[in-house]
């Protein structure tokens, strides 16, 4: 058994035309999908605040100065992107280019001063950025104020430096939790889309292979037949090299599109392996039954699965927004549906690592495939475990 | 001596073409035992049914003197096949696809490797082990397929016409493996439309057609069986009725005609048969030129057999 293994194994790593939808694939589209989806990712982040600064004597020695400085400092949690000027009309005329959207300046007594453009209607990134930067210069006047009040009634209050930031800080009113797993980014289920096809193109491998075997579809398979091999062991030793073909075809492909792409896969990489392995056994199962099909000639067979994997990957959301909310909706509408649809279902396993803190639906998304790779083997089985043949 | 092949009366349908009818074959070891028909007389049938491969609808069969079934995994092991169309993987080299057939038989790699360089020279594959089929020529390729078929060193291999599409070269060195084989004491089936093949290298023969054996026996015992003796063709320049009548009254012809420039005698069995048909020449001042004095063929007997040709 080890050595049909081994030589079903080097047959289909040898296939090159199965590389070309099982790897080649998923590897040029996820990194056509890197280009399409940066700006659909990126329309959605916060950019800091372009602020202009009148840069005077007052600004500089103003306690102000240094709040902007923090606020304006590069890093993840940068909140605004300060230019500063030299006098007040220079930096009039960069807000009404529109490089920046409001100006900063500090009176004589220290004051903060802040002038925005007009609102143009709507809410949009500049009306947002506006309400930033009044809520910056509110909040610095309405907490100077209030250490000022504390200073004129309990000056003494002042040297506890813990009640000084707590008088300062807004309060725990809320409490911010988190309702996924992930901060949800939309590109990913293009990606995780993406992986669903790859993973019905790599029924190919187990196509192929399972044609080889058959006496009755090819010669080397009447060949193999005649050998002192069991069929069974024949049958399990090609599944096996086809499901690991598969598996490291899927596997390729996800390392690209986690590394070089850099998706977002939640941290959950190694039951993202799991899921791989799961779909590259749907994949086999899927394989084997079209392989198996009586009568049918591998260019049709090839034709069916090319077909049938770019049908189901419409409804699992792969070609864009209105096929992302077409399978949404079908999902919602539909459940049964959408629960058949393997392309949608592997897609599904991974966003539900992506999404879900709890593991369940992930659970039950792979018990799904494990379900449909049974029924399909079942079905083939009827084909291939036949001995002998009427004719051939 | 226990046959080593018994098929008892095995039928076979397609639909409503009978493809075997009642059809026996009794191989005895050492054998190499020629099945001899047309395309289509149901050659390669048998021999599929022989490996399990195919259903059949009624009769017996028995390998090594035991009852062949699908599952009977110790017989196949004994038994090697070279099938009519190449069946290797073109993904695999020369070496790998000996190995990978081997295996299928010999499990244990270490034994497997002496067979396969046994094998890789036996069918002169040496200068070629490195190269994946498609850079054979189909001469090399026939040679590979048999590599694939023996390597295990079977003591009973069928051969399904291996030398169809092959050189005269690469058919006379196929043809020699095959008597090297069987001096090593492997039993041959061998299967042709060429009865050339047939006569040169069988020990005993069967002329099929239509799923029917119709004669078996050695090469001298199928010709004996019919009338057909020599076919005696003379170049003369002339020969009118007196001559033809002449010849047609001796005992040993069958039939004579002249064509203008060829006297043609068909003779029966005889023992001076050339020396009878030239006395008569002389006899009425014919002036011979070249003599040609053939035995009857193969195809002879499958001619008075099936009142076909072979080649048909």
């Amino acid at each position: 058994m080890w050595n049909v293994f081994k030589g079903a194994l080097t047959v289909l790593t040898r296939k090159r035309e199965l590389f070309v939808w099982s790897l080649a694939f998923p590897i040029i589209l996820s990194t056509m999908f890197m280009f399409m989806f940066s700006n659909l990712d990126s329309s959605t982040a916060f950019d800091p605040v372009p602020t202009g600064v009148v840069a005077d004597a007052a600004y500089k020695g103003s306690a102000f100065a240094d709040v902007v400085d923090e606020l304006g400092a590069s890093g993840d949690d940068q909140l605004l992107a300060v230019h500063a000027f030299a006098t007040a009309d220079e930096a009039r005329e960069a807000l009404s280019a529109g490089d920046v959207l409001g100006i900063v300046s500090v009176d004589a007594e220290g004051t903060p001063l802040l002038v925005v453009t007009p609102s143009s209607g709507g809410v949009g990134v500049e009306q947002i950025g506006r309400t930033v930067l009044g809520t910056v210069v509110d909040t610095y006047v309405r907490n100077a104020d209030l250490v000022a009040g504390i200073a004129a009634d309990n000056p003494l209050a002042l040297a506890d430096p813990n009640r000084v930031e707590e008088a300062l800080s807004r309060g725990s009113v809320t409490e911010q939790v988190s309702l996924t797993h992930a901060a949800p980014t939309e590109s990913v289920r293009y990606y995780y889309a993406l992986l669903g096809m790859a993973a019905l193109f790599c029924g190919q491998v187990g196509m192929l292979a399972i044609c080889e075997t058959q006496p009755n579809l090819s010669a080397l398979g009447a060949r193999r037949a005649l050998g002192a091999t069991s069929r069974g062991k024949t049958l399990a030793a090609t599944l096996a090299a086809s499901w690991l073909v598969s598996f490291a075809c899927l596997i390729v492909a996800f390392l690209y599109m986690r590394f070089a792409v850099g998706i977002d896969f939640s941290g959950r990489e190694g039951l993202c392996v799991a899921a791989i392995a799961a779909a590259a056994l749907l994949s086999t199962a899927l394989g084997t039954l079209l392989g198996s099909l009586p009568k049918v000639g591998l260019g049709v067979k090839t034709g069916l699965l090319t077909a049938l994997t770019c049908f189901l990957s419409l409804f699992a959301g792969l070609y864009g927004e209105p096929c992302m909310a077409l399978a949404d909706s079908i999902a919602r509408s539909f459940p049964a549906l959408a629960s058949i649809n393997p392309a949608k279902v592997i897609t599904d396993v991974f966003y539900s690592l992506y999404y879900y803190d709890s593991l369940m639906p992930f659970a039950q998304k792979i018990g799904i495939l494990l379900a449909m790779a049974a029924a399909l083997f079942a079905v083939s089985a009827l084909f291939i475990r036949r001995q002998r043949y009427a004719s051939l | 001596m226990e046959d080593i092949i018994a098929v008892d009366n095995l039928v076979k349908r397609y639909g409503d073409v009978i493809a075997l009818d009642h059809f026996n074959l009794h191989i005895a070891p050492g054998e190499v035992f020629g099945l001899l028909g047309p395309n289509g007389s149901g050659k390669t049938t048998v021999i599929n049914c022989m490996l399990q491969l195919l259903t059949y609808d009624k009769g017996s069969i028995s390998l090594f003197g035991e009852s062949m079934t699908p599952v009977r995994y110790d017989l196949k092991r004994r038994v090697g096949i070279v099938p009519q169309n190449v069946a290797v993987f073109e993904e695999l080299t020369v070496r790998q696809n000996i190995d990978y057939f081997c295996a299928l038989y010999v499990p244990d790699k270490g034994r497997r490797a002496a067979l396969v360089d046994e094998a890789i020279a036996f069918v002169g594959l040496e200068d070629y082990v490195r190269f994946r089929p498609r850079k054979l020529s189909g001469g090399l390729l026939r040679r590979l397929n048999i590599a694939c078929g023996i390597a295990h060193k079977p003591e009973l291999i069928f051969f399904d016409e291996p030398t169809v599409a092959v050189d005269p070269q690469s058919r006379n060195a196929i043809l020699e493996g095959i008597l090297r084989l069987n001096a090593q004491g492997s039993t041959i089936v061998y299967t042709s439309h060429y009865m050339e093949e047939v006569e040169d290298i069988c020990t005993r023969i069967m002329i099929m057609d239509q799923g029917r054996a119709l004669a078996t026996g050695t090469n001298d015992e199928l010709k004996a069986m019919i009338g057909t003796g020599e076919r005696i063709r003379v170049e003369v320049d002339a020969a009118d009725d007196a001559v033809l009548r002449a010849l047609r009254a001796l005992p040993c012809v069958a039939g004579a005609t002249f064509d203008g420039a060829v006297l043609e005698t068909t003779c029966g069995n005889g023992q001076h048969n050339v020396a009878d048909v030239l006395a008569v020449l002389a006899t009425h001042g014919v002036a011979t030129g070249r003599i040609y004095a053939e035995p009857p063929t193969l195809n002879d007997v499958f001619l008075e057999v099936t009142g076909k040709e072979l080649r048909d």
